[in-house]
């Protein structure tokens, strides 16, 4: 575990709690409807590869990835839903903190350190889901 | 129903009502039951959301303090933190509850983490529009579920 991560995956379950609550408020107060709306996530999780970080919070993927090639990568691996555990492919804090990590290839995926998932909404530490930890060997 | 394609992913703020007590439970990425389905569409909506914001923290709080040092929280888990936002709602009115287990995603064993000490409301009542449930076994107080309880035990009132 890498414990300089850790704190900024924490720092990030924070700052992903404050931004949707403020989100949330402004648009209540807007009235542009419901499925502006964004509720906490369930974790979060921090990457890093040399200096460079990746944050991610679990959701469902976009469909222009911030990776398009990592994502490709994690659908492949993976083959179909719900063959290893039930998480939906590329819903994971994991796997959207990979995808956000700017410039990585897949051939150093195993160079990759992750940070602990957290819950954003208590702090707690969650354990990895089977999906992530065939995917990146935690 | 676009609840069924988040759940998973979210940590919903779920509102009820459990034999006419205000109820919160935080669905930690729980897939709802049938009976829960109509709480988690309820809870999405925008003015549900609204006149939570718009009840004010008026109540002393008490907190299940024992259970959660004991049975929830790891080491390295700070207590602060992890009551902020039950204590809010704690301090709203609602009986605030967790859903417990991480890993079984259609588990809701549930612990009570904050409730508001005072029996009369203060301000105005909770008037709110909200699904209401029983639960024969927490017939005389919903207190009494300091430990783990499953939520699955909802009947429709």
């Amino acid at each position: 575990m890498d414990t300089k991560l850790d704190r900024i995956a924490l720092a990030y379950a924070r700052e992903v709690l404050s931004n949707i609550k403020l989100y949330t408020q402004r648009e209540i107060k807007s009235r542009r409807g419901t499925e502006r709306v964004q509720w906490p996530p369930a974790a979060v999780a921090v990457c890093a590869k040399s200096k460079k970080i990746g944050k991610g919070y679990s959701h469902a993927p976009f469909p222009k990835s911030a990776n398009p090639v990592i994502c490709k990568w994690i659908t492949n691996s993976l083959g179909s839903f719900n063959v290893i555990c039930k998480n939906a492919i590329g819903h994971c804090a994991e796997q959207h903190a990979v995808q956000n990590l700017k410039g990585l290839n897949v051939s150093d995926i195993s160079l990759v350190r992750f940070s602990r998932a957290y819950r954003p909404r208590t702090g707690q530490i969650l354990p990895y889901c089977e999906n992530c930890k065939y995917l990146f060997g935690l | 129903m676009i609840y069924k394609k988040l759940a998973l992913d979210i940590d919903l703020d779920v509102f009820c009502f459990i034999n006419d007590i205000p109820v919160h439970i935080a669905s930690n990425g729980g897939i709802p039951t049938e009976i829960l389905s109509d709480a988690f569409e309820n809870s999405m909506k925008e003015e549900v959301l609204q006149s939570i914001v718009n009840l004010n923290e008026e109540y002393r709080v008490g907190v299940n303090y024992p259970y959660l040092t004991k049975n929830i929280l790891k080491e390295g888990e700070d207590v602060f933190t992890y009551l902020r936002t039950f204590m809010e709602m704690a301090s709203k009115g609602f009986y605030s509850f967790d859903r417990t287990c991480f890993k079984c995603r259609e588990s809701w064993n549930c612990h009570l983490v904050a409730w508001p000490i005072s029996e009369e409301r203060k301000g105005e009542s909770i008037n709110l529009n909200f699904p209401k449930f029983r639960m024969k076994d927490f017939e005389n107080d919903l207190r009494n579920c300091k430990s783990e309880f499953n939520l699955s035990n909802l009947n429709n009132k």
